[in-house]
């Protein structure tokens, strides 16, 4: 079912938790909402779900306005980040439940909700833990239980609030392909809430960045990484380096340096420059734009880091660069960064001034 | 592989110490302050022959008396339940004026003499009294029957039940309600399946104390029941009489019965409360 979010709204006493939220969720899709903590993520998934009212604005179920629809009419799986499972029901109660308490007209008969929550439980891969309670269940296994109680209502739309935040590495890395798969099978229309970015990149058809109950930016994966629409966005996606630069001369200075840029820039003014730390490589010191000495080398996996401590005008600032697998420094030495991918943003405003690829 | 047989031990190994120390403290304790009296009492009653037991425990007004005792203090903790919960819920789930002075006057009846407790209701209630006057036109006389001694066992048990439920109400999940609703279930399968079973041990164990207390019960009952033999006299009143007509055996022996009743309906109230937490 598509949802459409029209100027919503909300505010807790004087704290604006969301301020005018414009978002249109596709028939089908799995989106994320993705911000950091107190963003306002859970407050609109709560509104779209109707467990919370707003104070403004509209939200719209496949073009009907939701307004007069309470949480049991508007038929949302809603999965809630510590699982909310009925601790006196059994697994199979559990999921059995939205079944149950529908009205005596429309509630299937017991052999047909026995067959499906049976087959519920065989497609989240727990049907061997139906006489269980939660409590003796692991996490994992608990989130299953949470989302195939969701999924027993025929969802029109399927919210969940930071599903695996919960849960360890692994199994996150796991539930997470599977609820990709899960998706593609059901084509459920659906919200998952996270602040993991890597969740949101590898799962999502598209990306809402949430940044103090604002929308930030809204796009797929690949946009959002390579074309963070603000700094906030690109600050919060990814790794990256902040560097103090001053637009002048229609170019870019850092320090007594211009880097060399393509266009000429209007202005004249501090600002800042954000550049992802694979996307700095390392040059020739006496050419490079960034000087600085190797402080530390560092292997993460496969990939080797080295954090520079750059001579930046009295300020020492101190950068993760990422280090090509052949380039080989040592702790002490000096090198020369330059910043290959970046982009410029004026102190103060939020919008890019320029973005270069070189 | 030699086969791990799993014995029964009185003592499992624990990283926490003080087993030992403890255990010995409440079996000591235990024994001086409740098992050494009520034993010294069943011994006492143990000289009575079996005949005798039997007719001291037939007579009418013995039996009228173990009757009313147990089946008011039933009703009066049957009502405690339900409304202690109305209280309870009231308490923990809205925000109102004088919430933090009706929370306080709860204890009360725990604080107050019971005698205190019995004059002023017996005050209230009588046909002069300020409520007892709009309850005599009606025909209702509460002073002096029955109904006296449910007021007074009313009062006395109320707090058992509000302060045992309050504290799991508080920690219920406000998101168990939430996730219940979003799939479809209306309020009142809400409270029916959802809050009600996780409170259940709670409220038995509110109800047991509450009954227990009442069964017990003696000084605010004794100003307000009138103490008519067979009509409105408790049982415990009637051991006092039997003391003062020093008839020690007939005491012993009603004592021993209200003991041995109680002490049946607690452990069915106990079992009750095992089996609804075993399931959640
Ligand atoms: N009931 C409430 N009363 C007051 N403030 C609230 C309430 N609920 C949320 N807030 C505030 O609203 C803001 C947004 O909260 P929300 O729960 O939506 O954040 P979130 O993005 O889900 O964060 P997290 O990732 O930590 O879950 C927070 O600053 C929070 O303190
Ligand atoms: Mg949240």
């Amino acid at each position: 079912m598509k949802i459409d979010v029209r100027n919503l709204s909300k505010r807790f006493g004087n704290f604006v938790a969301l301020k005018n939220v414009d978002l249109d969720i596709a028939s089908g899709e799995l989106l994320a909402l993705l911000g950091p903590s107190g963003s306002g993520k859970t407050t609109l998934l709560r509104i779209i779900a109707g467990l919370d009212f707003a104070d403004g604005g509209e939200v719209y179920f496949a073009g009907e306005n939701a307004a007069n629809l309470n949480v049991r009419k508007r038929h949302v799986g809603f999965v809630f980040q510590h699982y909310a499972l009925f601790r006196h029901m059994t697994v199979f109660e559990n999921v059995a439940f939205g079944l149950r308490v529908r009205p005596r007209r429309e509630r299937k008969p017991e052999h047909e909700i026995v067959k499906r929550v049976k087959r519920l439980l065989e497609f989240v891969h727990i049907e061997g833990l139906a006489e269980r309670y939660p409590d003796q269940l692991s996490g994992g296994q608990r989130q299953r239980v949470a989302l195939a109680r969701a999924l027993a209502i025929e969802p029109n739309v399927l919210l969940l609030d930071e599903p695996f935040g919960a849960l360890d590495a692994k199994v996150r890395k796991s539930l997470r392909r599977w609820l990709r798969d899960l998706h593609g099978e059901l084509n459920v229309t659906s919200v998952l809430v996270t602040h993991d970015q890597e969740e949101a990149l590898e799962v999502a058809d598209r990306i809402v960045v949430m940044g103090n109950g604002k929308i930030e930016q809204v796009g797929t994966p690949e946009e959002i990484y390579n074309e963070p629409a603000n700094s906030f966005v690109f600050d919060f996606i990814g790794e990256s380096v902040k560097l103090p630069v001053r637009i002048e001369n229609g170019g870019i200075w850092i320090g007594s340096r211009r880097l060399a840029t393509n266009d000429e820039l209007p202005g004249t003014g501090p600002a800042r420059l954000f550049v992802r730390p694979h996307d700095l490589t390392f040059g020739e010191v006496s050419e490079a734009p960034l000087q600085g000495a190797v402080r530390a080398v560092r292997r993460v996996g496969a990939l080797s880091f080295a954090d520079v401590r750059l001579d930046y005008g009295g300020d020492d600032l101190l950068v993760e660069a990422s280090l090509p697998p052949e380039t080989l420094v040592r702790p002490g030495d000096l090198v020369g960064l330059t910043p290959r991918r970046y982009r410029i943003y004026e102190d103060g405003a939020a919008e890019s001034l320029t973005s270069a690829a070189l | 592989m030699p086969p791990l047989s799993k014995t029964l031990r009185f003592r499992e190994p624990s990283v926490i110490p003080g087993f030992g120390l403890t255990f010995g403290l409440t079996v000591t304790w235990l024994s001086v302050i409740v098992l050494i009296p009520l034993a010294a009492m069943i011994l006492y009653a143990s000289r009575l022959g079996f005949d005798q037991f039997i007719a001291i425990l037939t007579a009418q007004r013995t039996l009228n008396a173990l009757k009313l005792s147990f089946g008011i203090a039933f009703a009066a903790a049957i009502f405690n339940v339900i409304f202690g919960l109305i209280v309870a819920w009231a308490l923990t789930r809205y925000e109102f004026p004088g919430r933090r002075i009706a929370d306080a006057i709860v204890d009360i009846p725990f604080a107050l003499p019971t005698a205190v407790a019995g004059i002023a209701l017996a005050t209230l209630y009588s046909p002069q009294g300020w409520i007892g006057q709009f309850l005599a036109p009606l025909g209702i006389q509460v002073t002096f029957t029955p109904l006296g001694i449910l007021v007074a066992l009313i009062f006395v048990g109320i707090p058992f039940v509000v302060r045992t439920v309050q504290p799991v109400l508080k920690d219920l999940d406000p998101e168990l309600e939430l996730a219940a609703a979003s799939l479809g279930a209306s309020r009142w399968q809400v409270i029916r399946k959802v809050i009600a079973p996780t409170l259940l041990p709670a409220i038995l164990t509110g109800f047991a104390l509450a009954f227990a207390r009442a069964v017990g019960e003696y000084g605010s009952v004794i100003f307000i029941a009138g103490n008519l033999p067979n009509i409105s006299e408790i049982a415990p009143l009637l051991i006092v009489i039997r003391l003062e007509e020093f008839r020690y055996a007939d005491a012993t022996a009603i004592a021993v019965i209200m003991l041995f009743v109680a002490f049946i309906m607690l452990l069915i109230i106990n079992r009750l409360q095992r089996w609804t937490e075993a399931r959640s």
